[in-house]
């Protein structure tokens, strides 16, 4: 009985000499048993499957490492973590450890912030959508409220006619940066004039303390060298207010877009071969600063607001084989426990799968789809993944950002997520979603009691 | 059910189809199934030897076995006799 020869599910590929790309065959898949040394198998065992990881170790050294980018290049660096990127309390505690002040754009996401005990006054609040209470709340904590719109100067001034305090302000400003799409629907445009009048307003306020200027000119941004046109821009701004106010603002804010490495789909190359290292965009940025004629000993703090680059790679999604079928075409299709409900950006990107257990050399072309019974619920549309069977594991990489913020309570319930701490233990950090906890919030009108 | 006669199968799992100039690779439990579909086993044969052969179940044997037989036809190597 011994002598038996274990056993691999019968498979037959095409090989297509002749399509072969010029990079060579990339070989997409090395089995990942381990995260941070910790076995997936047991990850799963404890946690379930679907399952997000998260490793603090990776956390910390990418901020760690992105921050040095910037503080090797210009003398007065403050990141501030992007809350919607990703806003589990426990990883934005990470980030504030690490120094990390707050960006956010909604009353929730502020509360967040003020909870996860981040002083008023390092909290900057964006977006379109700030209610009165909001902003009455900002203004009495000293927050950082970057102005989106005329309608909210206008409302901020009237709160603050009555109020004993100054407003901290700036305003976001977008500009052509020669890169398209062109963000123009955030902020006061710089070209047209729209910016200056925002700022006149301001400055003659006398309850609104003009206090920096903020952009962020798209996400994914693979051109550095538009980060220099949005400085420059910014401290054409920033020079004209002290020229014609003689006030001089203390920061300048560069928003987030910095790219991580994942594979962005349509993109002929690999994320890592695709994107321009950190230090490209760092550069742009501080020697737009360091040679304008703001003086050295007066150059205003830069603030970062970086997410996907800081996170996106510390993130790992856990799931196992539900089925294998084959399309009418007889394609080999691979039903995976976790589709786009909770892997919302594989909308975007082409996120590396990787087997969770050893396998043999044979490899199928396979699309990857997820376990919703919808037509869009695809993860991978075309992918050469070992021989999978149902109840393997898989690994999606890259997808600490934008997941756990974006995910919907669609179909299937959200699951745990897990973070590796720094000694390699397993702490839950988000408990999966319940029948009970989803009904808890609905309520039965009394007519439909009875069925 | 039979392989089509313009196919050269390798023991090392490569398969040459000669009228459409195609290439494939089977891995090893692939190229068993041929050899057994060469010597003119039944379905029901062909899941017992597997059963025998490797470590695995007769029913998971015969749900693999069906769904690679039909896809061997659909790249037209089987043909019906
Ligand atoms: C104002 C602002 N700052 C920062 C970010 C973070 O962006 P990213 O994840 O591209 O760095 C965003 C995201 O859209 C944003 O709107």
């Amino acid at each position: 009985m011994n002598d038996k020869k274990a056993y691999e599910r019968p498979s037959i590929q095409k090989l297509n000499t002749g399509l072969m790309n010029k990079f060579g065959t990339r070989t997409e898949y090395k089995p990942l048993t381990h995260i941070d040394g910790v076995p997936v198998k047991k990850i799963v065992e404890e946690f379930d499957s679907p399952v997000f990881v998260l490793s603090e170790k990776q956390i910390r050294e990418n901020y760690r490492r992105i921050r040095r980018s910037f503080t090797t290049r210009y003398p007065k660096v403050q990141f501030a973590w992007s809350y919607k990127t990703n806003y589990l309390n426990a990883v934005c505690r990470i980030y504030h450890q690490e120094g990390s002040w707050a960006e956010v754009v909604s009353g929730f996401e502020y509360g967040k912030a003020l909870a996860n005990g981040v002083p008023g006054e390092k909290i900057i609040f964006n977006g379109p959508d700030k209610s009165e209470e909001d902003l009455r709340l900002a203004v009495e904590n000293s927050s950082l409220i970057h102005i989106d719109h005329l309608d909210e100067l206008y409302t901020l001034k009237r709160l603050c006619e009555n109020c004993d305090q100054k407003a901290q302000v700036a305003i976001r400003v977008n500009m052509d940066t020669g890169v398209y799409p062109q963000w123009d629907r955030f902020g006061f445009n710089y070209e047209n004039g729209q910016a200056w009048d925002a700022i006149n307003k301001i400055m003659a306020s006398p309850n609104l303390q003009m206090v920096g200027l903020h952009t962020h000119i798209g996400t994914f941004m693979l051109t550095p060298s538009a980060y220099k046109v949005a400085a420059q821009k910014l401290i054409d701004l920033y020079l004209g207010i002290q020229r014609k106010f003689n006030h001089r603002l203390s920061y300048i804010d560069m928003g987030g877009g910095l790219p991580s490495p994942n594979n962005l789909k349509g993109a002929y190359l690999s994320g890592s071969d695709l994107v321009p290292p950190i230090n490209d965009f760092a550069e742009n940025i501080a020697s737009a600063l360091l040679n304008s004629e703001i003086p050295i000993d007066e150059l205003p703090l830069l603030i970062m607001e970086s997410g996907r680059a800081l996170i996106d790679e510390a993130g790992y999604l856990v799931g196992s084989v539900l089925a294998n079928k084959r399309l009418s075409n007889g394609k080999r299709a691979t039903i995976m426990d976790f589709g786009v409900n909770i892997l919302f950006t594989s909308f975007w990107y082409n996120h590396r799968i990787s087997p969770a257990q050893p396998f043999s050399q044979y490899s199928e072309e396979m699309e990857v789809f997820g376990p919703l019974c919808m037509n869009i619920d695809v993860i991978r549309e075309n992918v050469s993944l070992p021989i999978l069977k149902k109840g393997d594991h898989v690994v999606a990489h890259m997808v600490g950002a934008y997941n756990v913020t974006q995910w919907m309570q669609f179909i299937t319930l959200r699951p745990n997520v897990v973070l590796i701490n720094e000694k390699g233990g397993l702490e839950l950090i988000r408990e999966k979603e319940t029948l009970e906890y989803i009904n808890s919030q609905e309520r039965v009108p009394e007519h439909l009691v009875k069925i | 059910m039979k392989v089509d006669p313009n196919i050269a199968l390798s023991d090392t799992g490569f398969l040459f189809h000669a009228s459409t100039g195609d290439s494939f690779s089977v891995n090893p439990t692939g190229l068993r199934i041929l050899q057994l579909v060469k010597s003119s086993k039944t379905v029901e044969e062909m899941v017992a030897v597997l059963a025998e052969e490797y470590k695995v179940d007769p029913e998971q044997a015969e749900e693999d076995l069906f769904d690679y037989l039909q896809y061997l036809r659909q790249l037209k190597i089987l043909i019906d006799e």
